[in-house]
């Protein structure tokens, strides 16, 4: 069975290191140029290298996007910018414009991968592209199982899928909506989400909403139950959607698929109800298949924004631990307080939990609660623990 | 330059050739996100007919997002498309350009995806594939539209109508009705609107079997840099939706007079300017200054 590659978002170097620690077999993270989602803390070439030199030491890729759709005046320094993603050692470029693709073969031996922005929805694109030179095509997220094997099954080229996170709910890169209610470019990292925005729907002059305002806005992502299907497929790459999500979103997804991927692989028996449930762990919207398994219903819309709360809260992220103190330092992310009980997320063990006494600050002054984001903090964990692993306070 | 109009009625092909059209887009729900018309086989034949009496040009709008279902639906046309020799295939998915070429019939074709073509060189790039044109993506400025600048390769833009903005695959107002426990209404109706909590626009809004689309809140007009835009396209498209063959005429012929007496500019505007606007034609997106 061809086990796929897990592709998590990576926002900044914690946020890679977070993704690696819980499982990722890859990242992708923006740079400063060429690249959508402007509001990502993206990176410059220097931390792209950082980036590609901590991946690489682990046996891991690092994927840099470059899937703007440019007009002629964001062209300047392409080339530049390309081989600069060539000398750090970038595993391959995400691209939605022929211009960076063919620069990119011009001038470079990058490995191109193709943009979900060109919302690639049949064999003959993915074809098109293998033509043009691609490894790999990110597939439209429009696209159910059936359609998916479809794809996989009349191309021989990489397919890369997407299985967790917000959706666009428009065809990708077709949408002019934030350009032209916000003069924000979605094609070039400007996107406003307006289709989240709440509307009042008329038939002639007649109100057809009462309480609840109309909106295009769609669930988000969610396809626990359909991974052994994605495998069976013969998909390369799953890719989890965010680089603007938290570091607990990413350690709890990115683990949960991990194990996900790893057991169907290994053919072990499936407890889909306890992957569901770590994965709610992190969920701050509700979530669905989207189109996996054909057009989307009512039960794949978000209407007036429902939300949930994750159940538990990221408190903390360990920096060091020493077996023979039991001694742990953590960095505090959320409020917690001495007597508290928090639970230990790590990628090596089951959850396990403790409770929080004689916390002192990294000097050894005494603390009675952690209210300071990014404080250094220490106290005592009875089992071991490592860098990176996550401390949650249970709901 | 030529006019190139969507339209309502097959009779009315003569009304809008002697209005000034010199072309028409022929469409079908099949394989048409948004027709003004859906035309079956049979009556795209009888169209084509009566275009050729009069040497219009002929294109087909095959812009739909290509889902495998959909695959043999759009060789059916492709093949009509070259047996009747039709001037040219609209496009928006790479797929059908690979269906095409597979059919030997890549250089009819002129792409037009609606939001991508915003650059010149994505243009040299889809000449070099050999295709006839591109239709300019609908939210690049005036002055990026006049760096199209290429003699041998068709640039075309849709210059005046109702631009949509938005395309889903999902049924949205269906999806919508359904949650209020409300009786669904039947698709392709043309009298919805959607109007955003803080804004006083209203916008459009049209479910049919390709999904949802909405349009932008005023029809967009071009008439104050249609000379300008004259000297870089070769087709300026007009947009049929939501009006009548008869608007489309008055249209057409308006360009025409100020294209030819540039005097008449301010009486043509005074019947245009507080029903329409002029698009991203003087307007700049931003992207990451905000």
């Amino acid at each position: 069975m061809f086990k796929p590659e897990l592709l998590a978002p990576a926002g900044d170097i914690e946020k890679l290191k977070v993704a690696f620690h819980y499982g990722a077999d890859a990242v992708y993270i923006g740079g400063k140029a060429f690249s959508l989602r402007a509001r990502a803390s993206n990176f410059d070439i220097e931390d792209i290298k950082e980036a590609c030199d901590i991946a690489h030491a682990l046996n891991k890729k690092v994927y840099v996007t470059t899937n703007i759709i440019p007009h002629n005046k964001d062209i300047d320094g392409l080339v530049e910018y390309l081989k600069a993603l060539e000398e750090v050692e970038v595993d391959a470029i995400i691209c939605a414009s022929p211009v960076v693709i063919e620069t990119a073969k011009a001038h470079t031996n990058l490995e191109i991968h193709i943009s979900t922005q060109l919302s690639v929805t049949n064999h003959l694109g993915a074809e098109f592209f293998k033509d043009m030179g691609a490894e790999r095509v990110v597939m439209a997220r429009e696209l159910s199982l059936d359609e998916i094997r479809d794809v996989k099954n009349n191309s021989d080229i990489d397919l890369e899928v997407f299985i967790h996170g917000g959706m666009c709910v428009s065809y990708s890169g077709r949408c002019t909506l934030s350009n032209n209610l916000t003069d924000r470019d979605a094609n070039r990292g400007g996107c406003a989400h307006s289709c989240r925005w709440n509307y009042d729907l008329y038939q002639d002059d007649d109100k057809l909403n009462d309480d609840i305002s109309f909106s295009m806005s769609s669930k988000d992502l969610q396809t626990v139950k359909d991974i052994s299907n994605l495998i069976d497929i013969g998909v390369h790459s799953l890719k989890i959607e965010g680089r603007m999500k938290s570091i607990h979103y990413i350690a709890t997804v990115v683990s949960t698929y991990r194990r996900l991927i790893d057991d169907i692989c290994d053919e072990y028996d499936l407890d889909l109800p306890k992957y569901l449930l770590q994965i709610k762990k992190a969920e701050n919207r509700l979530t669905s298949h989207g189109f996996m398994h054909g057009m989307t219903t009512v039960n794949e819309q978000l209407y007036n924004m429902r939300s949930e709360n994750p159940t538990q809260e990221f408190v903390g992220i360990v920096r060091a631990y020493d077996k023979e103190t039991h001694e742990v330092l953590i960095e505090q992310r959320n409020y917690f307080k001495d007597g508290d009980v928090l639970e230990v997320f790590s990628p090596h063990f089951e959850p396990l939990t403790f409770r929080v006494e004689n916390m002192t600050d990294d000097k050894g002054e005494p603390l009675d609660v952690a209210r300071h984001p990014k404080q250094l903090i220490r106290f005592k964990i009875p089992f071991n623990v490592n860098p990176l692993d996550i401390l949650r306070k249970i709901k | 330059m030529q006019f190139i109009v969507t339209f309502h009625e097959v009779s009315n092909i003569e009304k809008l050739l002697k209005a000034g059209a010199n072309g028409f887009v022929f469409q079908n729900d099949l394989i048409t996100p948004r027709p003004t018309s859906s035309l079956d086989l049979e009556t795209m034949t009888e169209a084509l007919i009566e275009c050729k009496k009069f040497d219009a040009i002929v294109y087909l709008q095959a812009t739909l997002m290509m889902h495998e279902m959909h695959i043999d639906t759009v060789k059916e046309f492709l093949v009509w498309a070259k047996e009747q020799q039709v001037d040219g295939v609209l496009f928006a998915d790479v797929g059908v350009y690979q269906l095409a070429k597979e059919m030997g019939l890549e250089a009819l074709l002129i792409y037009q995806p609606g939001s991508l073509t915003t650059n010149t060189y994505d243009a040299t790039f889809w000449h070099q594939m050999g295709i006839k044109g591109v239709v300019v993506a609908r939210e690049i400025p005036k002055a990026d539209i006049l760096q199209f600048d290429n003699t041998d390769f068709e640039i075309g833009m849709i210059g005046h109508g109702y631009l949509n903005m938005f395309h889903s695959r999902r049924p949205l107002v269906t999806n919508f009705m359904k949650y209020q426990d409300k009786e669904p209404l039947p698709l392709n109706q043309t009298n919805l609107t959607l109007i955003e909590e803080l804004r006083n626009e209203s916008y459009k809004v049209l479910e049919n079997t390709q999904g949802t689309h909405i349009f932008r809140s005023l029809p967009m007009q071009s008439f104050g840099s249609i000379k300008e835009l004259s000297s870089v396209l070769d087709t300026f498209m007009i947009e049929g939706l939501f009006t009548t063959d008869e608007w489309v005429a008055e249209v057409v012929s308006d360009y025409i007079s100020v294209l030819n007496d540039p005097t008449m500019l301010d009486s043509v505007l005074e019947k245009y300017n507080d029903s329409h606007d002029t698009g991203f034609l003087f307007k700049e997106t931003v992207y990451n200054e905000f």
